[in-house]
């Protein structure tokens, strides 16, 4: 009986050495070549920075008619957010040939998953750049057209419209993602409401004078005697 | 020259032969009904004067819709020398909104100038029909100089009420003047005259072609006369009275003029950085004599308006203008209505760096136009209260000061321009 212990305890420390000396040279592979990829990370970090610089990319991006996306990025370098962009590929593709020297099945079945999940991942990114990009553009025009137009709530009014399009736009990219199912759609239902209810009031408290104004001199027919200088 | 006739198609399709013309008589319209009767009639009565050169009329229409094409037929009775044709317009200048008299500005010019080198023609003037005072006079102010003086162009110059024109007054003609070195008036205006050889330029420049489509046309005319070192005057043409029932917002003055500087100024980098001060340029006509008006203008409106813009728009103009410069802009919205100036410095170095913005696109155009309106508005504020107490005769000595200012300023621009982010002072 004692021998059949002993037998059973040194198949299993064997099975275990062993397992554990099969999974070693994975980790030790994996720690490399994450090192690698670390190194890697630094090296085209450097060499694409003086690349952008040398073919001046924030310029052109600004030339090309993107002054919004300059100031949407981090920084407002249009060349910062595109070295992270390289840098975090070159991290991912790490990862996973990291996790590829630990277990090839494993890897596998994560690219599959991960690469009928990238569609909703690019689509999200897509819907958040538009409405962020949206946002800001009609969260500057608003801004502009009330100081034009005199009215006194003009920056809450803009900010207001700002997270109108920003809480549609959230809303949009989470249901690509699949996060949230109908909470994201009833939150979204109540946010917009709620700020839609806000605008209303700040508009129709912070122009109500501009609006009596307006209509009495239109009763009266009257113009006042700015809107009468002939500016040419 | 041609020798012999050429064939015009007249707007109801007909063809109509026309012999060779020395002087060209342009009309565009569009809608023009209640003013064109009198319009044609001083034009054709200013063509006559000159009986020694045969002078057609050329009605160019957008198409109109009510009695236009009849009426200005109708005024000139049977007189054979009447071409009537249609400029193109498209859905886009239908739908702009614009401070212009007629849509599709540019078209209606294009179609007279190649009418005008068709005929071959030594004088041409173009007159905008929105005002029924145009006189006769008006066609020999414009087309004299041009025959007896041998001049290539000819700008208008009209007699202003010391608080009209003041967009004129304090960015188009300073800043022309200042970048292209000419003193004309009025760089944008209604009302012009041309030599033939000056038309055949026009007509053949790709570059004038394209940019009076995407700039304003008056503009962009004259800057080619200049740059192209043609001989320029201006005409005395008296009062031009301005119809202000469809008027659009003043961001769309702006954009339309003040940004169709700024294009100009960016398409132009190259010849303005060379040109040092300027030089006045002739002027020929009726002298008129400014009536003294007193009447009032309230400018609190305005400067409250620019008051809402600093507390509001200071983020945006941060993006344009230099820290120095939003230091004054907050001083000034301390000052109390009745002392409120703007002061010539400032303001000339705030256009410049509205112009170095609209160039590197620092916000939206139409943004960028947009936070110009309240910063204009307290320069018309304080235009207004610094001329309120002076004689008509002195305003032009004010403006001259303010000119002058522009010229001196032109290095902030020039470095500016050349070192957007290294030079922010």
């Amino acid at each position: 009986m004692w021998d059949q212990i002993h037998g059973l305890v040194v198949q299993s420390s064997n099975r275990i050495i062993s397992g554990v000396a099969n999974f070693l040279p994975g980790v030790l592979a994996l720690i490399v070549i994450l090192l690698i990829t670390l190194l890697m990370t630094v090296v085209v970090r450097v060499v694409l920075r003086r690349f952008l610089r040398s073919v001046d990319f924030d310029g052109i991006v600004s030339r090309w008619g993107f002054p919004e996306l300059a100031e949407w990025l981090p920084k407002q370098s249009p060349s910062l957010m595109a070295i992270r962009i390289v840098n975090w590929c070159i991290v991912l593709v790490g990862i996973l040939i990291g996790i590829n020297a630990l277990d090839a099945e494993l890897t596998s079945r994560l690219v599959a998953r991960l690469f009928d999940y990238i569609p909703h991942v690019i689509a999200a990114v897509i819907v958040l750049a538009v409405g962020t990009f949206a946002a800001r553009f009609l969260a500057r025009s608003v801004l502009i057209s009330a100081v034009n137009l005199k009215i006194h709530s003009a920056k809450l009014v803009s900010v207001g419209v700002k997270w109108m399009v920003m809480v549609l736009t959230a809303a949009m990219a989470l249901e690509q993602l699949g996060i949230g199912g109908q909470i994201v759609t009833l939150s979204f239902a109540i946010l917009f409401g709620g700020i839609v209810l806000a605008l209303a009031l700040a508009l129709g408290l912070g122009s109500k004078d501009m609006v009596s104004r307006s209509w009495e001199k239109q009763d009266r027919g009257e113009e006042t005697k700015d809107e009468r200088l002939h500016h040419l | 020259m041609p020798e012999t006739g050429v064939v015009i198609q007249n707007s109801d399709g007909s063809l109509q032969e026309v012999g060779a013309a020395d002087i060209l008589v342009g009309i565009p319209t569009y809608n023009n009904a209640d003013t064109i009767r009198p319009l044609m009639r001083a034009a054709q009565n200013g063509a006559v004067q000159f009986s020694s050169y045969k002078a057609v009329i050329m009605q160019a229409d957008g198409g109109s819709v009510d009695s236009t094409v009849q009426s200005a037929r109708d005024a000139l009775g049977n007189w054979p020398n009447l071409i009537q044709v249609s400029y193109p317009l498209y859905p886009v200048h239908r739908l702009a909104v614009s401070s212009q008299s007629i849509p599709g500005r540019d078209s209606a010019f294009q179609t007279i100038f190649s009418t005008a080198e068709r005929l071959g023609v030594q004088a041409c003037c173009i007159i905008e029909p929105d005002i029924k005072t145009v006189t006769p006079d008006w066609i020999g102010s414009l087309v004299q100089p041009v025959l007896e003086s041998g001049f290539d162009f000819v700008a208008p110059r009209y007699l202003r009420h010391k608080y009209e024109g003041i967009l004129t007054n304090g960015i188009l003609y300073p800043m022309v003047r200042a970048l292209f070195g000419k003193q004309i008036r009025q760089p944008m205006g209604s009302d012009f005259g041309f030599s033939g050889a000056f038309i055949r330029h026009c007509v053949s420049d790709k570059n004038w072609n394209r940019e009076i489509e995407r700039h304003a046309v008056d503009l962009r005319t004259t800057i080619e006369a200049i740059l192209s070192g043609f001989k320029l005057c201006q005409a005395l043409l008296g009062p031009r009275p301005v119809k202000r029932d469809q008027l659009p917002d003043l961001s769309t003055i702006l954009t339309e003029t003040v940004g169709s500087l700024f294009g100009q100024v960016e398409l132009t980098a190259e010849h303005w950085q060379r040109i040092h001060g300027s030089e006045t340029v002739p002027a020929f006509g009726l002298r008129f004599d400014s009536e003294p008006d007193d009447s009032a203008i309230d400018v609190t409106p305005m400067i409250e308006k620019f008051r809402l813009g600093f507390v509001n728009l200071q983020d945006i103009w941060g993006l344009i203008l230099p820290p120095a410069t939003l230091l004054e802009l907050k001083r000034m919205s301390r000052q109390t209505d009745e002392s409120f100036r703007f002061p010539d410095e400032l303001w000339v170095r705030a256009i410049y760096d509205f112009a170095v913005a609209y160039r590197l696109r620092t916000i939206g155009r139409d943004h960028l136009m947009g936070a110009l309106t309240p910063l204009y508005l307290a320069w018309v504020a304080s235009f207004i209260l610094s001329v309120s107490g002076l004689r008509p005769a002195e305003v032009p000595a004010r403006v001259e000061r303010l000119c002058k200012t522009y010229e001196a300023e032109k290095p902030y621009l020039i470095s500016r321009w050349r070192w957007p982010d290294r030079f922010m002072p």
